[in-house]
């Protein structure tokens, strides 16, 4: 592109865009990036895990600087492998599943579904997805610096963090971090307070409370959870900063090396810090969750042609998930040294999730129970978080209960339960709402028979990847460990690592079938018309939706969002914006004039 | 609201009128963001409270807070001159409320006149923020400690030791512990004495090593719980008109929690003025009045009181208990 046929409408447009549909496409491609980028680092660290010591020359031309030379080839250096699970986890955690699927969803949908025209402030938006973007260039920057990137893991304790001479990584490296996640927060702030006061201001007559489309009620609560849980890791980060730069000790006591005094900041403790982390980073796996059960809840009302089985009851436990969230942090430092007593309350709040959790999942498979279900990618990816999440949910109650904890704390165990019930829990619901809602986005629909190939790959490589690590956690092998050969306890793992790698290496190639389908799509993908699933919400009223949406009058609400499948009505749906005199009267609302005439 | 009837089947039905819990949506991102930095300043003192707690000693607000300027710059005078600042603080949340009252009436000139009224009040508070602070500082009060200072630090610590085991302080040691007045938080027992308990000199200690050996000229001297336990005799006193001593890990964390934490607070009262001086300046070139209404005021106004609201809190924690 060149830079001076730009003019200032291109720019306004595409650029620092204020339609809230822009700022959605701009958080998923952001979103799809750093995803890739994220899967490519798990891929050399899983390179190394299954053949340890393996050369990586390959490396040399664009993270040169994270080879050791151990006299045979050019090995991964042990540091660097810290700094790739921790670059890893960040990116997939904050940039991917915070900012790239609540970003991109909240965004698209709130105004859509609610029967806004935008944002309450489009302007904050635009903003918060710049300040996203500039957080985002700052993270992948210092993976180039020469000292490496953060390496203290994506939960950054301390001391690993506060010294910066702890590690390579704990310099420039996570000071970079600290800066981005500064930036990231603020973001995060301007979008979540936009998505709130949309929610409760911006609604269309008759869209109140009680039919809002489920996506809106993940979507709203998980802005609330974002909105009280992150400025407390922002207090964590400054103190943190404080800690690095100023000379105070809030998170340093008195450590010593080889009978040296490291450091004169004495007196604080690092336990405070994990105390302030966990308060966002529990809640931080809810606001990761949420939307995608929201996604998830409305893709499998409307593909299976049913009701979505118990609304209330779903809107009810994801209230629940939300309040609880916050009580449950302790679980995460069971090993720390806390009071058995204070452990035992926070296990018992913990294991109460389980309720919420399991409507949640009761109500999917009620809701698939004798339905008419249409196997349509989105829907595929639906059914796979439903699987994942019971999946991961079952070994959650192990690790959240302590007594099981203290032993498999900090094992694979762990990492093998947070990836399925969360991480590839989220994915799936994140690709469940592209495929879904690519449509809207785009105006085409997206490859079917690519959707596929990339559904079934990625649904056998997360369990090929993920299931066998419960055995290595059971077995006691700690995760971030840079290789299982050193160690008698864990060589018998080898093997079964190479098998893991190979199956994360296929999984992370499969991804590419979802770009490419994606990519193609957006030109070439078949026409999707106005409403392609039939579905009830608001945003299939719309046709090509430009700025400000609705080019009439804003639809008025007159039911819920899932009338799918009415006894008594002639077709399998019945959109939020007929009235019962419209449907007494027998009109036509599949009918492309009816739609016109009322949008 | 319209006289006409209409027949709802399910309830009060959402009439998308744009106010929700009757405020529009800038009101309520105000609301949900003061909400969000209320947590924020949760996690700092919640941070207090972690080390208070751990702490067997905390340093005594009278002792630490008791200078005024001019009238009383050694002390003598505790927690007034804090207590003037909070007053002008409360005061200009009164002013802001006046100011909101104002733009209800749509009065322009009184928006202005109060508005004004309250940015005097927040600058006058930073003010003294930044006397308070400095003030500490020349009092060898500060957020933390540089590299360099350890290593002297260490030095002197281990001379204090050495020296203390014939019973004389080495030059260095004195001058060091003459110039801060710094004790140590550890209990040190040499030969089965104990010489301090939490930075506090024993009876022992003091008896033993007698008046010549305390890093003290001719002004009594405290420790940092305000209990003065000898003079330049050798004899114990009671607490008086001294100056404070600065001492120990406790005070230390003290430190920097309390500039930390204020200095947060300061820099929410810094952000409020400078919105305040937004606001005056839209309201003096009456663009509000143009609007016809005055909700820019509203809501720095809902800011402000929050600001002043945070302060009720950091002033309990540090200055009162």
């Amino acid at each position: 592109m060149s830079a001076h046929g730009h003019t200032e409408s291109f720019i306004s447009k595409y650029i620092f865009s204020q339609d809230h549909k822009t700022i959605a496409k701009q958080y998923l491609i952001t979103g799809i990036f750093m995803g890739f980028v994220g899967g490519l680092l798990s891929v050399i660290f899983r390179l190394q895990l299954g053949w340890d010591g393996m050369d990586m020359s390959f490396l040399k031309g664009t993270f040169g600087n994270y080879l050791a030379d151990n006299g045979e080839a050019f090995v991964l250096a042990p540091d660097k492998y810290l700094a790739l699970v921790t670059m890893h986890g960040t990116i997939l955690v904050f940039f991917v599943l915070t900012a790239g699927l609540s970003g991109t969803f909240s965004n698209l949908l709130i105004p859509l579904q609610i029967g806004a025209r935008d944002m309450a402030s489009p302007f904050l938006n635009m903003l918060s997805y710049w300040i996203f973007f500039l957080s985002t260039v700052i993270m992948l920057a210092s993976l180039f610096i020469e000292s490496g990137p953060a390496s203290a893991g994506w939960t950054i304790y301390p001391p690993l963090s506060a010294l910066p001479k702890a590690l390579p990584g704990s310099g420039l490296g996570m000071t970079l971090w600290l800066v981005s996640m500064a930036l990231f927060i603020a973001s995060s702030l301007m979008g979540s307070l936009n998505y709130i006061s949309t929610v409760l201001n911006l609604r269309t007559k008759g869209m109140s409370f009680n039919k809002l489309p489920l996506t809106i009620w993940g979507f709203f609560l998980t802005a609330i959870v974002g909105v009280l849980s992150f400025p407390v890791l922002l207090s964590a980060a400054l103190l943190l900063i404080f800690d690095r730069s100023f000379g105070t000790s809030f998170y340093l006591s008195d450590i010593f090396l080889q009978g040296e005094a490291l450091t004169a900041q004495t007196g604080g403790s690092p336990i405070l810090f994990q105390h302030l982390f966990w308060f966002l980073g529990h809640p931080e796996v809810y606001i990761i969750i949420m939307p995608a059960f929201g996604i998830t809840s409305e893709v499998i009302s409307t593909m299976a042609r049913k009701p979505i089985f118990g609304y209330h009851a779903m809107v009810i436990s994801l209230v629940g998930i939300s309040g609880l969230s916050f009580l449950v942090w302790g679980h995460h430092m069971f090993v720390t040294g806390m009071n058995p007593f204070l452990g035992s309350v926070f296990m018992i709040v913990t294991l109460i999730i389980a309720i919420p959790s399991a409507v949640k999942t009761f109500n999917y498979l009620a809701t698939l129970w004798r339905g008419n279900i249409q196997f349509s990618n989105g829907m595929l990816f639906a059914i796979g978080l439903v699987s994942l999440f019971i999946s991961g949910g079952l070994t959650g109650l192990f690790v959240g209960n302590a007594a099981i904890d203290i032993p498999l704390h900090n094992t694979y165990f762990v990492v093998a339960h947070f990836h399925i019930v969360m991480g590839a829990s989220a994915i799936f619901g994140m690709f469940s709402g592209v495929y879904h809602w690519f449509p809207k986005m785009f105006g085409r629909l997206m490859d079917r028979r690519l959707g596929m190939w990339h559904f079934w790959l990625t649904f056998i490589t997360v369990y090929c990847v993920f299931f066998p690590q419960h055995f290595i956690g059971l077995a006691g092998v700690p995760r971030r460990y840079y290789a299982f050969t050193e160690f008698d306890f864990a060589a018998g793992f080898v093997d079964l690592n190479k098998f893991i790698t190979v199956a994360a290496i296929i999984g992370f190639t499969a991804q590419f079938i979802f770009l490419y389908n994606f990519v193609k799509s957006i030109f070439w993908g078949e026409k999707a018309g106005r409403n392609p699933w039939k579905a009830n919400s608001l945003e299939w009223t719309v046709a090509e939706p430009g700025h400000g949406n609705w080019t009439g009058p804003i639809p008025t609400v007159y039911r819920g969002p899932h009338e799918y499948s009415k006894p008594g009505v002639a077709l399998d749906y019945l959109p939020q914006h007929v009235s019962d005199e419209d449907l007494a009267k027998g009109v036509d609302y599949d009918n492309e004039q009816y739609v016109q005439a009322k949008a | 609201m319209s006289t006409h009837v209409t027949i709802e089947t399910e309830g009060k039905v959402w009439d998308g009128r744009r106010l929700a819990l009757g405020a529009t949506y800038g009101k309520v991102m105000m609301w949900f963001f003061l909400l969000s930095d209320a947590l924020t300043f949760s996690a700092f003192l919640t941070a207090y409270g972690f080390f208070r707690f751990a702490s067997t000693t905390w340093p005594s607000p009278e002792i630490v807070f008791q200078s005024f300027p001019f009238l009383a710059p050694h002390g003598g005078w505790p927690l007034v001159f804090v207590g003037l600042m909070t007053f002008i603080l409360i005061a200009s949340s009164l002013t802001m409320v006046l100011a909101v009252e104002a733009g209800h009436r749509k009065d322009n000139r009184a928006v202005l006149n109060y508005l004004i009224a309250t940015i005097i009040g927040g600058a006058t508070f930073l003010g003294c923020q930044a006397y308070e602070w400095s003030h500490l500082l020349h009092q060898g009060l500060w957020i933390g400690v540089s590299n360099n200072d350890f290593q002297v630090d260490n030095e002197i610590h281990n001379g204090i030791h050495h020296a203390s085991l014939d019973g004389t302080y080495d030059h260095a040691a004195k001058e060091w512990v003459a110039e801060r007045r710094i004790f140590y938080p550890v209990k040190t027992v040499i030969d089965g004495v104990e010489w301090n308990i939490g930075g506090q000199a024993t009876d022992q200690a003091a008896r033993l090593l007698g008046p010549d050996h305390f890093p003290v000229s001719d002004k009594p001297v405290l420790d940092y719980n305000g209990v003065a336990y000898m003079n330049a005799h050798g004899d114990y006193i009671n607490p008086g008109n001294a100056q404070m001593v600065i001492p120990s890990g406790e005070t230390m964390m003290f430190g920097k929690l309390f500039f930390f934490i204020t200095g947060f607070h300061g820099f929410h009262v810094f952000s409020g003025v400078l919105i305040l001086l937004i606001v005056c300046i839209m309201a003096a070139k009456g663009i509000m009045a143009k609007r016809g209404h005055y909700e820019m005021v509203e809501k720095v106004g809902l800011y402000w009181h929050f600001v002043d609201l945070v302060w009720v809190f950091v002033f309990t924690l540090f200055y009162l208990i």
